[in-house]
C-alpha cells in the first residue's frame, strides 16, 4: 500500500510536466511577436528598397559613429518589405521609393500619421552595361532585334512600374516585349544583370542607385516620356522606437541631404526641374498589369 | 526547486539516476512533441491565412498551374541531373584514396556552404564570362531562361546528394565487394548488383532530399533564371512575386501548394520505394 | 598450388613481409598469428584488393601479381561471411555463375554442392537474415566452391559460431575440402582451430612468417620466444647449457637443474654447453607427485619440490601458482579429479616433475 502511493504520486507529476511544458510552449509561441518588437531598443531597424542601398549603408554608419546608436538595414523590392512589416509588425523605419507604397502603408495603418518626410527624387533612366555593347541610346532602340532586354517585375519592384509605364507611355511595350528576356525581382538584380552582360540594356534608377555604379551606363530619358517621377519617402512605423525619430531626423535634415546630394540623388524640386517637363506629376499612382509577360513564349 | 538535501543516506544513491532518466524521458517528449507542433504550425498557418479569403480559386489560376508545372519540371530534371553526378561523384570518395582526396571532399561542399544568392550571382558570373557566352550562345541559353532554373537548382541540389550518397556508399561494407570480385565479378558487375542495391536506400534519400532542397530553391534560382513568371517562375519565385505585389493571400495560397505537392510527391515516392525491405 | 615469393606490402607504418609461402594442390596452410600480426592485410594482398610492393603470387604456376580480384581464381569467405543481404540463398550461391552470365538457376553443381553441404532445404529462402549461424556458414562456403577457385581463402571461418557447433563444422569441413580436393589458405588467431585444420600451420607475428610446420612440430618446438608466448607456454625461463650428450643436454634454471630430451630437434641440436637459451614447458605438463604412492617407473630426474602460492578455479581446469626453491615461479593445470584426490592449499609443500620431452629449448 505504502509503496504504490509515491507511484502515483510520481505519475500525476510526469502528466502534471507535459502540462507545464505544452503551456510554457504555447506562452513562448504567443509572445514572440511582442517580444521581438521591443527588444532591441538601442537599434535602429530601417526597411527599404534596395535603390536606397548606398546612401543608407553610408548614413546608417555616420549616425552610428555620432550617435552610439546601431542602424540595421534590411533591403529587398519595395513591396517584399512592405509584406514583411505587416507580417511581423516589428521595424522602425520603413522607407519607399514609390509613393503607392506609402500610401499602402498609410491604409494598413502601418504608419505614425504625419511621420512621413521626403528623401529624395528618383527619376527613371534607361540603364546598359558600362561599355554599352550594343550601343543602345534611346528608348526606340530596345525594339531593334537580338537586344536582350531585362526589366524589374512590375509587381514587386516600383522600378518595374516605372519602367513598364514609360515604355507603354511611348507606345513601344508591344515592340519590346519581343526582346524582353527576363524580369528579375528588383531593381538591384537588374543592374547586376547588366554588369554581368546578362542583358543588353533595361529601364531602371539611375547608375548612382547601384552599390557599383561604375558598372552600368545610365541614359536619360527624354523628359516628355516621363510619364511622371518618384520621390523617396521614410516614416516612422507604429512599432518603432524612440530612437528612430532621430535617426528620420537625421536623414531628413541637412546632414542626411547633403550626404544624398553626395551620393548622386536629387534632393531639391529645382534639382529635378532639370531633368522633368514643368508638369510632370511628381507621385501619383499607376496600376500595375497582370502577372507574367502577357503571353508565355 | 529544492537545494539537494545531504540527509536522505545510502538509500539515496539510486535517486539521482532515476532522476536523470526521469528528465532523459521528458527531453525526448519535448523535443518530439514541440518538433511536431513547429512542423504543424508551418502547415497550419498558410492555410489559416489563405483559405478563408479564396485560395481555391487564387491556385485554379493558369498562372498557377503554370508555376507548379514549371516546378515540378525543373525540380525533377534538376534533382536527376545532379543526381547522376553526385553519384560517380560519391562513390569515388568514398572508395579511391588518391592524393587530394581530402581537399575535393572539403570543396564539394561549396554549393552547400555558399548561400543560394551568392551562388546564383556567381553562376550568373559565370556564364557572363566569355567562355560561358560562347556556351550559351552555340548550345543552350542559361541566364534567364529555364535551363537557368535547371543549373541553379541542380548545383544546390548537388552539394546536398553527393554528402549523403557518400554516407550511403560508406555504409556498404568494402568486403562485399571484394567477395563478390573473387565470385568472378567485374568492377561494373559488381557496382550494378552488390554496390547499389545495397546502397539503394541511402541513394533514394539522396535522390529525394536534392528534389525536395530543388522544389524549395529561390536565391540561386531568381538570380541566375530572374523572376519570369510563365517561364522561369517557380512556385517559390511566384510567392516572392506575390509578397512584392502586396498580395498576401496568393502568396500563402502558394506556399500551402507548394507545401502540399512536396509533401505528397515525398510520401509517394518513398512509399514506393521502400516497399521491399 | 600457391607460391608466394618476397611477397611485400604496407599500409601506413605498418609493414608486411617480405614473406615467402608455399601451399600445395590439396592441401592446406592456417596463417595462425595475434590480431594487428597482418594477417588481413596478407589476405587482401593475396586476394588483389591491395597492390603489393614488391615480391610475385604464383597459382598453379601463373603469375597472378597483376591480376585484378575476379581474374585470380580465389574465393574468399571472411569473417563475418558477407553474404548478401538483397539476395536470396540461392542468388547468394549462384552470384559467382550470374556473374560469368550463366543464367541455369538449378545447376548440377549447385545441387552436388548444396548435397555435400545439407543446404537442400534452404536455398528457396529469401532472406538470408533469417538464417542460422550454422547455414549461414555453409552458405557462404557453397558461394565460394561454386565460383571453382584454384585457392579458397577463409578468414577466421568458424570463430563465430557456437562453441559445439564449430568443432562439428570444422569436422565436416575436413571431409569435404578432402572430398573436392581443395586448396586452402586459412586465417585465424585461434590456436586450437589452427592445430585441428591445417596440414601446416605458418606464425605470423609483426608482419612476419615467424615459424612454418606441421602443427605438432610447431607445438613441441616453438623456434623463438615471441612464438612460444603466443603459443602458450606459460613456463618460461632463462636458462644455461650446462652439459650434453646425444639429444639431451642439462641446463641450469636459477639453482635448480633439469633434463632437456628433444623430440623434433632443430639443427644444430643441442648448443654447445655454456649457451645462455630459454627453457618453457606447458602448465599441463607439470606432474604433481601423489607422497602416498611409489614414484612411477621413468621418473627419475626433474623432480622438485615447490610451496604452493595461490589456487584458481577455472572452469573445466584449475590453475596452481607455484614457487619451487630457487624462486621459480610457474603454472601447473590440475584436473578437478586430482584436486578432490590431493591436498593443495596455499602454503602446502608439493613435490612435482616434468618428462624430459615436455621441456622446450629455445636458443
Amino acid at each position: 500500500m505504502r509503496s504504490a502511493l509515491p507511484s502515483r504520486a510520481k505519475k500525476e507529476k510526469r502528466g502534471g510536466f507535459v502540462v507545464r511544458v505544452g503551456v510554457l510552449a504555447l506562452l513562448l509561441a504567443s509572445s514572440l511577436p511582442s517580444c521581438a518588437r521591443g527588444v532591441h531598443s538601442g537599434t535602429v531597424l530601417v526597411l527599404a528598397p534596395v535603390a536606397m542601398r548606398p546612401p543608407l549603408e553610408e548614413a546608417a554608419r555616420v549616425f552610428q559613429e555620432r550617435t552610439g546608436t546601431a542602424v540595421e538595414l534590411r533591403f529587398g523590392s519595395s513591396g517584399k518589405i512592405l509584406s514583411e512589416i505587416e507580417l511581423a509588425r516589428r521595424g522602425d523605419i520603413f522607407v519607399a521609393v514609390c509613393p503607392e507604397y506609402m500610401e499602402e502603408a498609410m491604409k494598413r495603418t502601418l504608419l505614425i500619421p504625419g511621420s512621413e518626410r521626403v528623401l529624395a527624387y528618383l527619376v527613371p533612366h534607361l540603364v546598359t552595361p558600362a561599355d554599352n555593347p550594343k550601343g543602345v541610346r534611346t528608348l526606340e532602340d530596345l525594339t531593334r532585334p537580338g537586344i536582350r532586354v531585362a526589366l524589374p517585375d512590375p509587381r514587386a519592384a516600383c522600378a518595374g512600374r516605372y519602367a513598364r509605364e514609360v515604355l507603354e507611355r511611348a507606345g513601344l511595350w508591344n515592340r519590346v516585349l519581343p526582346n524582353l528576356v527576363a524580369y528579375t525581382e528588383d531593381w538591384e538584380k537588374l543592374a547586376q544583370a547588366l554588369a554581368l552582360h546578362a542583358a543588353d540594356a533595361g529601364i531602371g534608377w539611375g547608375r548612382n542607385q547601384f552599390s557599383r555604379p561604375e558598372e552600368i551606363q545610365d541614359i536619360p530619358i527624354p523628359p516628355e516620356h516621363l510619364p511622371r517621377v518618384s520621390y523617396v519617402a521614410a516614416a516612422l512605423l507604429r512599432s518603432s522606437s524612440p530612437a528612430a525619430r532621430a535617426f528620420l531626423d537625421f536623414l531628413a535634415g541637412e546632414g542626411g541631404k547633403s550626404l544624398l546630394a553626395r551620393k548622386g540623388y536629387i534632393t531639391t524640386r529645382d534639382e529635378l526641374s532639370r531633368y522633368v517637363l514643368p508638369g510632370t506629376p511628381v507621385g501619383g499612382s499607376w496600376s500595375p498589369p497582370p502577372p507574367g509577360l502577357g503571353r508565355v513564349p | 526547486m529544492e537545494p539537494p538535501s545531504p540527509r536522505l543516506g545510502a538509500g539515496a544513491v539510486s535517486l539521482p539516476r532515476r532522476g536523470a532518466v526521469g528528465l532523459l524521458r521528458a527531453y525526448l517528449a519535448a523535443g518530439l512533441g514541440l518538433s511536431f507542433l513547429f512542423i504543424l504550425a508551418i502547415l497550419v498557418a498558410p492555410a489559416a491565412y489563405s483559405l478563408p479569403r479564396g485560395a481555391a480559386a487564387l491556385l485554379a489560376s493558369p498562372h498557377t498551374l503554370r508555376a507548379l508545372a514549371v516546378s515540378l519540371f525543373a525540380a525533377t530534371l534538376a534533382s536527376s541531373l545532379a543526381m547522376a553526378l553526385a553519384l560517380p561523384a560519391a562513390y569515388t570518395l568514398s572508395r579511391w584514396s588518391f592524393p587530394g582526396r581530402n581537399l575535393l571532399d572539403t570543396l564539394l561542399d561549396t554549393p552547400v556552404v555558399i548561400s543560394p544568392v551568392a551562388l546564383g550571382a556567381t553562376l550568373l558570373l559565370i556564364f557572363s564570362s566569355p567562355p560561358g557566352q560562347a556556351f550559351q550562345q552555340h548550345i543552350l541559353r542559361v541566364v534567364f531562361a529555364f535551363p537557368g532554373v535547371v543549373v541553379a537548382q541542380a548545383v544546390v541540389a548537388f552539394g546536398l546528394q553527393v554528402r549523403v550518397a557518400r554516407a550511403a556508399f560508406d555504409a556498404v561494407d568494402p568486403r562485399m565487394e571484394l567477395v563478390a570480385r573473387t565470385l568472378g565479378s567485374d568492377p561494373l558487375h559488381t557496382f550494378l548488383r552488390v554496390t547499389l542495391p545495397l546502397a539503394r536506400r541511402g541513394l533514394l534519400t539522396a535522390l529525394l532530399l536534392g528534389w525536395a532542397r530543388a522544389l524549395g530553391e529561390f536565391g540561386a534560382t531568381v538570380t541566375l533564371a530572374g523572376a519570369t513568371l510563365g517561364r522561369t517562375g517557380t512556385l517559390p519565385v511566384a510567392i516572392y512575386l506575390s509578397l512584392g505585389a502586396l498580395r498576401l493571400d496568393e502568396a500563402f495560397a502558394l506556399t500551402l501548394l507548394l507545401v502540399a505537392v512536396g509533401m505528397a510527391a515525398l510520401a509517394t515516392v518513398r512509399i514506393l520505394g521502400v516497399g521491399r525491405e | 598450388m600457391l607460391e608466394v615469393r618476397g611477397l611485400a606490402s604496407r599500409v601506413g607504418a605498418f609493414r608486411l613481409g617480405p614473406l615467402d609461402l608455399e601451399v600445395g594442390s590439396g592441401s592446406s596452410l592456417v596463417v595462425l598469428g595475434p590480431s594487428g600480426a597482418g594477417k588481413t592485410l596478407l589476405l587482401e594482398t593475396l586476394l588483389g584488393a591491395r597492390k603489393p610492393t614488391a615480391g610475385r603470387i604464383f597459382l598453379d604456376g601463373e603469375d597472378v601479381t597483376g591480376l585484378p580480384p575476379e581474374r585470380r581464381g580465389m574465393a574468399y569467405v571472411p569473417q563475418d561471411l558477407a553474404l548478401f543481404p538483397h539476395l536470396s540463398v540461392r542468388e547468394n550461391v549462384l552470384f559467382s555463375r550470374k556473374a560469368r552470365g550463366i543464367k541455369d538457376p538449378n545447376p548440377k553443381e549447385l545441387q552436388e554442392v548444396a548435397a555435400l553441404l545439407g543446404i537442400e532445404g534452404i536455398l528457396d529462402r529469401r532472406d538470408v537474415r533469417t538464417l542460422s549461424g550454422g547455414e549461414r556458414q555453409r552458405v557462404a562456403l557453397a558461394r565460394a566452391i561454386l565460383a571453382r577457385p584454384r585457392l579458397l581463402l577463409l578468414d577466421e571461418p568458424f570463430s563465430a559460431l557456437d562453441p559445439h557447433l564449430r568443432r562439428e563444422v570444422q569436422e565436416h569441413f575436413r571431409g569435404l575440402k578432402a572430398e573436392l580436393g581443395l586448396t586452402v589458405v586459412y586465417v585465424t588467431h585461434d590456436q586450437e582451430e589452427a592445430f585441428l585444420l591445417g596440414e601446416k600451420v605458418a606464425v605470423m607475428m609483426r608482419g612476419r612468417i615467424a615459424q612454418v610446420g606441421p602443427p605438432e612440430v610447431l607445438y613441441s618446438r616453438p623456434a623463438s620466444l615471441e612464438v612460444a608466448r603466443f603459443l602458450l607456454v606459460r613456463n618460461l625461463f632463462p636458462a644455461r647449457v650446462l652439459r650434453t650428450s646425444g639429444q639431451e643436454a642439462v641446463v641450469g634454471v636459477g639453482p635448480l637443474k633439469m633434463v632437456v630430451r628433444a623430440v623434433h630437434p632443430p639443427t644444430p641440436y643441442p648448443p654447445a654447453p655454456g649457451a645462455e637459451v630459454h627453457i618453457g614447458f606447458r602448465p599441463d605438463e607439470v606432474l604433481l607427485i601423489r607422497p602416498d604412492r611409489p614414484l612411477r617407473p621413468g621418473m627419475n630426474c626433474n623432480i622438485y619440490s615447490a610451496r604452493i602460492l595461490d589456487f584458481l578455479d577455472v572452469g573445466e581446469r584449475r590453475v596452481l601458482i607455484l614457487e619451487t626453491e630457487g624462486g621459480l615461479r610457474l603454472d601447473c593445470y590440475l584436473s578437478p579429479r586430482a584436486v578432490r584426490d590431493m591436498k593443495v592449499e596455499p602454503g602446502e609443500t608439493v613435490r612435482f616433475h616434468v618428462r624430459p620431452e615436455a621441456v622446450i629449448l629455445i636458443p
